[in-house]
């Protein structure tokens, strides 16, 4: 089964620094709720303009954090809203919303040095 | 160095600082496209610069548009950071100016290996820069004094003569020869002459304002113009330069040597408007000659006489050398 984060990946990207890991997540864990927020706002409103591009920025920053999964689904998100086929956006926003709240945990987790045993990191 | 980061994600912003931090740059972010362009086209604003894709207010591309179309001073070294893959992405970014692109997320090393690409061009455009002013420097200026060359302060006599006719304003012209300079590099060598006209160059340059103007005319001649300078004062300026070399000791090679000017001068508005500059460096050349004459370290004004025709040549007056 697939890791929520590559804790190899993150952990390389941030050069060990566990502080900085930290305040990824407080920016992170402060962030995502807006973003999902903003993306469900345009879904009412049929916007596709603007979940495409809350899906856009999601999937940067899940891909900075190396949350694979997260960012696969923030991806489709964004391609949800560009083809404007807004249908399946609110099971999908669903999902993601849920491996978001995985993704902050397991960034929490890996902040306090617990991970690194899951992670492929020797 | 400095380097401006402009990425609208939080995380990613952070990511990056911290990254450029440790590789030793001096970071400024933003989180929009607006406020990079305000950054970057300030006086003294980065000259690198790692900018989002998608950002609000103004996209990458735009910043790179911008920038390049606006910026007057060094060269901005753009690398767009973007998620987009596709060819025709990287060919609109770079067609919009930037010079480079790294797909997020950024692998740490390869960022830093294409940052060093930037900087060995802006290094290249610096050492440029300064082979161009260093030739501009030796262009307009006498190689042994550092002030103006004849070419460019006769261009500044053409040039201010013309603003002070046009303008109805005060200009006199001096110049200034320092008095037995054969005998100076006869008897002490000319390594020391060449000193005694670096130190006397100084000299008339510090007691200068910054509008006037002072060049090597020839050997060892200096011509002055003094702008906005009527006839009384241009005496007592001229005067002035002449009490200031006199009272000055000159350190030489040789040990110090004291020594004198004689000054021919001459206030334009005293000459009517149809003289050339070429005619009234002859009038004060024959002033310098007549202050020559008289026994050196003098100062004389160049006017023409009373009842005779404007060009028909100096009537050249002895101020009397007061103190000595």
């Amino acid at each position: 089964m697939e890791n929520t984060i590559n804790s190899e990946e993150l952990l390389d990207r941030v050069a060990g620094d566990r502080v900085l890991l930290s305040e990824l997540l407080e920016i992170f864990a402060h962030d995502w709720p807006a973003q999902i927020e903003a993306a469900r706002g345009a879904l009412a409103r049929a916007e596709p303009e603007g979940v495409e591009r809350a899906g856009h920025s999601l999937k940067g920053t899940l891909a900075n954090l190396a949350a694979t999964g997260a960012c696969r689904l923030a991806a489709r998100v964004e391609d949800i809203g560009r083809s404007r086929r807004l249908d399946e956006a609110k099971s999908v926003l669903m999902e993601l919303e849920q491996e978001l709240g995985r993704v902050t945990d397991s960034l929490a987790l890996l902040c306090q040095g617990g991970a690194c045993e899951d992670s492929h990191r020797r | 160095m400095k380097i401006l980061i402009a990425d609208d994600d939080a995380v990613s912003r952070r990511l990056l600082e911290k990254m450029l931090e440790r590789a030793g740059y001096e970071v400024i972010s933003v989180d929009n496209g607006r406020k990079a362009v305000e950054h970057l086209l300030s006086a003294d604003g980065p000259r690198l610069a790692l900018i989002d894709w998608v950002m609000p207010e103004l996209d990458g591309p735009s910043v790179c548009h911008e920038v390049r179309k606006l910026a007057e001073k060094s060269y901005v070294y753009i690398i767009l950071l973007t998620s987009k893959e596709s060819k025709e992405n990287t060919v609109e970014g770079l067609k919009a100016g930037a010079d480079d692109y790294v797909t997020k997320p950024c692998n740490p090393e390869e960022l830093k290996a294409r940052l060093l690409a930037g900087l060995r061009i802006l290094q290249l455009e610096d050492k440029l820069i300064d082979a161009r002013e260093e030739m501009r420097f030796k262009a307009s200026h006498d190689a042994l004094t550092s002030l103006w060359n004849r070419g460019i302060i006769l261009e500044f006599l053409d040039r201010e003569l013309d603003r002070s006719r046009r303008e109805r304003s005060f200009m006199s012209l001096l110049l200034c020869d320092v008095d037995h300079f054969k005998q100076i590099n006869d008897v002490h060598g000319h390594p020391v002459g060449d000193e005694v006209l670096q130190r006397v160059a100084t000299l008339l340059r510090d007691s200068l304002r910054s509008y006037d103007a002072v060049g090597r005319y020839g050997g060892e001649e200096f011509l002055i113009l003094l702008i906005g300078c009527d006839a009384i004062r241009t005496r007592d300026r001229a005067e002035q330069l002449r009490e200031a070399v006199a009272n000055s000791v000159f350190a030489t090679a040789r040990g110090p040597l004291s020594l004198t000017v004689s000054i021919g001068a001459l206030a334009i508005g005293d000459w009517g408007s149809s003289l050339t500059g070429p005619d009234l460096l002859k009038k004060v050349d024959e002033a310098l000659y007549g202050a020559k004459a008289a026994g050196r370290n003098c100062v004389l004004l160049a006017r023409p006489p009373l009842g005779e025709p404007l060009n028909s040549g100096p009537k050249v007056e002895k101020i009397p050398l007061t103190g000595r």
